[in-house]
C-alpha cells in the first residue's frame, strides 16, 4: 500500500539521516550552531543514548498495538521531567553501565519478541526516558539557552522515537520482523560486552 | 503512451493528496532533518569514530573468524525456516557470552582449537548438506559462538572507546553472517547447492590449516 510505504520510508530516512555518525562531545553546548539546534543534536552525539533510543523504538515498533498509548507517553513525559531537573539543579552524568542496563533488558524483550505487560513495558520507557533527560545536562550559557537546548533535545527524543516505532509497526512480512530481532540481539551483545567492560574496570 | 503517463501522475497525485496530516508531516520533517549538517570528520582514529572503525575491522582481521561467521549463515540458509531465522538471532547473543567472559579475564581452554574445529565441523555440515534437528544445530553454533566471542572478549583493545567499538564489532560480524545466509540463499537452485556445498568444504579445509597451524 503506498500510503503505508511512504511513512514506513519516511521514517526510516529521517531516522537514518539524525543518527548519522558523529564524534562524540562531552556534555556541553556545541559552539556556534545555535542553541535549539545544539540541543537538537546533542542525543546524536552519546552512542549509548543512541543505542537505548534505538532498542526502545524496536520494541515500541514490535508491539505498537499493545504499548502506543502507554510506554511512548510514559517515555515522553520522564524524559520531560528529567531534563527539566537538569535545569533545576546540579545532577551527575549517568554512568553509562546503567544505560545499556536498561538496553540490555529492552533488548531481551525484543530478541525473543514478547511482550511485558503495559504496565512494566511503560516503566521500562519511562525509567528510560528519566534517566536520558538527566543525563542531557547542558553546561555553561544563560538560563534562555539552556531551556532553548533543551528544548531541541526533547523535541529531537520525541521525533526519533516516534518515527521509529511507527515505521517499524508497519513492518508486517516475517522476515522483516526476523529483522527486527536481529537489529535486538546486536543491541543485546552491544550492551553486554559494555556492561563486562564496566565491571571489570569497576 | 501520453495517456499512460497521464494516469501514473494523477495516481501520484491523488496519493498525495490522499496522505493523512501525520505524513504530511513526516515528509516535511525527513526533508528538513535531512538538511541537517553534519559534522565532517577529520581523521578517523580519534574519539568514538575511531573505536567504531576499529571494532568493524576487528572481525574481519581473522580468517578463521570470517569463515566460521560465513559458515553459521550458509547452514542457516542450508536448514532453512527457523533456523534461518533463530540463528541470526541467538548466534550475536551467545558469541557476546563469550566476549563477556574473555573481558572479565575468565579463561576457557583450548580457545583456538575450539575457533578452527569451528571451522572444520560447521565447513563440514555445510558440504554434507547436513539437517540435524533445530537443537542440536543450535547448541553446535552456541558452543563454537562462545570460543569466537571469548577471543574477541580478550583481544579488546583496552584503550579504544568500548562503546563504540563493541558496536563496530557486532554490526561487522553481524554482516558477515549475513553474507553467509546470503550465499546460503543460493541453495534454491540446483548449481547453488552445489556451490555452498563447495563452499562449506572450502572452508572446512581451511579450518583443518588452522587446526594444523598451516595457516
Amino acid at each position: 500500500m503506498p500510503r503505508q510505504r511512504i511513512l514506513r520510508t519516511t521514517c526510516i530516512a529521517s531516522f537514518l539521516g539524525a543518527i548519522m555518525p558523529q564524534t562524540a562531545h562531552a556534555h556541553g553546548q556545541i559552539a556556534g550552531i545555535g542553541d535549539f539546534y545544539g540541543g537538537v543534536l546533542h542525543p546524536l552525539y552519546s552512542p549509548s543514548h543512541i543505542v537505548l533510543v534505538l532498542v526502545l523504538g524496536l520494541h515500541l515498533g514490535q508491539t505498537a498495538v499493545k504499548n502506543f498509548k502507554s510506554a511512548l507517553p510514559a517515555f515522553l513525559i520522564m524524559s520531560a521531567i528529567g531534563l527539566f531537573v537538569t535545569l533545576v539543579a546540579d545532577v551527575a552524568p549517568i554512568d553509562q553501565p546503567i544505560l545499556l542496563g536498561l538496553a540490555l533488558a529492552t533488548a531481551c524483550l525484543v530478541m525473543l519478541e514478547n511482550s511485558a505487560s503495559p504496565i512494566i513495558t511503560a516503566v521500562l520507557f519511562g525509567t528510560s526516558g528519566l534517566l536520558i533527560g538527566l543525563d542531557s545536562s547542558v553546561e555553561g550559557g544563560s538560563s534562555s539557552s539552556v531551556v532553548k537546548s533543551l528544548i531541541g533535545t526533547w523535541l529531537m527524543l520525541a521525533y526519533v522515537i516516534f518515527m521509529l516505532g511507527a515505521a517499524l509497526a508497519t513492518l508486517k512480512k516475517h522476515w522483516q520482523r526476523v529483522g527486527i530481532r536481529v537489529v535486538g540481539s546486536w543491541v543485546f551483545a552491544i550492551s553486554l560486552l559494555v556492561l563486562a567492560f564496566a565491571v571489570k574496570k569497576g | 503512451m501520453r495517456y499512460i503517463m497521464n494516469r501514473q501522475i494523477s495516481r501520484g497525485s491523488r496519493s498525495m493528496r490522499n496522505l493523512t496530516s501525520i505524513e504530511r508531516f513526516s515528509l516535511f520533517s525527513t526533508l528538513a532533518l535531512l538538511c541537517l549538517p553534519g559534522l565532517a570528520f577529520g581523521h578517523a582514529d580519534v574519539g568514538s569514530a575511531g573505536g567504531f572503525a576499529s571494532g568493524f575491522t576487528h572481525p574481519l582481521t581473522g580468517l578463521d573468524h570470517i569463515v566460521a561467521m560465513v559458515a553459521v549463515g550458509l547452514w542457516g540458509a542450508f536448514l532453512g525456516a527457523p533456523a534461518l531465522w533463530v540463528l541470526p538471532v541467538v548466534f550475536p547473543a551467545i558469541m557476546a557470552v563469550g566476549g563477556a567472559i574473555g573481558i572479565m579475564g575468565i579463561p576457557i581452554p583450548g580457545v583456538e582449537v575450539g575457533i578452527a574445529l569451528s571451522g572444520v565441523i560447521l565447513g563440514v555440515m555445510v558440504a554434507l548438506a547436513a539437517r540435524p534437528p533445530l537443537w542440536i544445530a543450535a547448541i553446535l553454533v552456541g558452543f563454537f559462538a562462545i570460543f569466537h566471542g571469548h577471543a574477541h572478549g580478550t583481544e579488546l583493545p583496552h584503550s579504544a572507546n568500548p562503546l563504540t567499538f563493541a558496536i563496530g564489532f557486532v554490526i561487522a560480524t553481524g554482516l558477515l553472517h549475513m553474507c553467509g545466509i546470503a550465499f546460503g540463499l543460493l541453495t534454491r537452485w540446483r548449481i547453488g547447492r552445489v556451490a555452498v556445498r563447495a563452499g562449506g568444504a572450502a572452508i572446512s579445509l581451511i579450518g583443518c590449516g588452522f587446526l594444523f597451524g598451516v595457516l
